[in-house]
């Protein structure tokens, strides 16, 4: 029983090491520094509004173990900001239609919140006073504030010439 | 968001600090575009936050922040207010200076000294609560934390050399 966390962790830390390297492709439809600060800004978001829903509401209980933490962590910082990149490639690209971009964003919403589900029921995480509802609003509330964040920054980046 | 207990010296000293710096960062000239300071900007935040999830809350549990074990605005603060503008002003000077050898490693270990002892003074205030940490823990992680900022913005800035803009120039 004590493997079972560490078992996990390795997986998670080979899907998010396999998911930092495959950002490299999204280079071409983003800029560069599109895909760090959007990744940055997705994670930092995430991990922040963990803090509140875990520490400050105490909605989500986890065992205070340093894998299961990492674990969590591992999931909030790494894999659902590359998601995130992921979505933002489908939604810029300029050979995608309107209903394609909305298949790749509905992809992310299902990777996203599949991924916090699989920590539920694999017994990472107990939800106390939280159910599956609250966390597909949570998710869905971080894409749509994450995507007006790439809106700005790309006009950001359009209007200071480094996006043609 | 959980409000302070207490406005006492702990959030004095927070809120003084974050103008002293913001105010010092208006007033320098422009350097950067602003799409690289927001880099600096969420980096500092992504790295602060994710150093005090692992290290402060338990099972290390090796500092507390504020005034209590809570998460309130004030833990908000720290992290938006205090620690990327400082991470800028370092990145700022060493692109002004441009230190290199001895002097950039001077210039990282000064820095990291800097803030350790403006770290004590917090502590003084009752910003920090150390229950297993220690300053002297702080300077070689400051050390580092600044190192990797120097290293990640000069790859941003390469990155950037295959924009239009560059082009458009070379």
């Amino acid at each position: 029983m004590r493997l079972y966390p560490i078992s996990i962790l390795i997986s998670v830390a080979l899907i998010c090491a396999l998911l930092l390297y495959s950002l490299r492709y999204a280079r071409t439809v983003l800029h560069p520094a599109e895909i760090v600060v959007n990744w940055l800004m997705f994670g930092a978001v995430s991990e922040h509004w963990f803090y509140v829903i875990a520490l400050l509401w105490k909605r989500i209980y986890y065992d205070k173990n340093l894998i299961i933490m990492s674990n969590i962590i591992l999931t909030e910082v790494v894999l659902l900001p590359g998601l995130f990149v992921w979505a933002l490639f489908g939604w810029f690209h300029p050979g995608l239609s309107a209903y394609q971009k909305a298949i790749a964003m509905a992809w992310w919403f299902i990777l996203a919140s599949g991924a916090k589900y699989a920590l539920h029921a694999l017994g990472l995480t107990t939800n106390v006073g939280w159910n599956q509802g609250m966390m597909l609003a949570d998710v869905g509330s971080r894409l749509i504030v994450a995507l007006a964040f790439a809106y700005l920054y790309r006009n950001l980046l359009s209007k200071e010439g480094y996006l043609r | 968001m959980n409000l302070p207990h207490r406005f006492d010296v702990n959030e004095w000293f927070i809120l003084i600090a974050s103008v002293l710096l913001y105010t010092l960062i208006f007033f320098l000239p422009k350097r950067f575009p602003i799409s690289q300071s927001i880099f600096i900007w969420l980096f500092n935040l992504y790295t602060a936050n994710f150093v005090d999830f692992m290290i402060a809350t338990e099972p290390l549990d090796l500092y507390q922040v504020n005034d209590g074990p809570d998460y309130e605005l004030f833990d908000l603060l720290i992290y938006v207010m205090l620690y990327a503008p400082t991470a800028y002003l370092v990145i700022y000077l060493f692109d002004r200076w441009r230190p290199m050898g001895v002097k950039a490693a001077l210039y990282l270990g000064g820095w990291a000294l800097a803030t350790t002892g403006l770290e004590e003074i917090a502590e003084l205030c009752h910003v920090f609560e150390f229950s297993g940490w220690r300053h002297l823990y702080s300077i070689p992680v400051y050390a580092l934390v600044y190192g990797l900022n120097l290293i990640l913005f000069r790859m941003l800035r390469l990155l950037y050399t295959g924009s239009p803009k560059r082009m458009d120039k070379g």
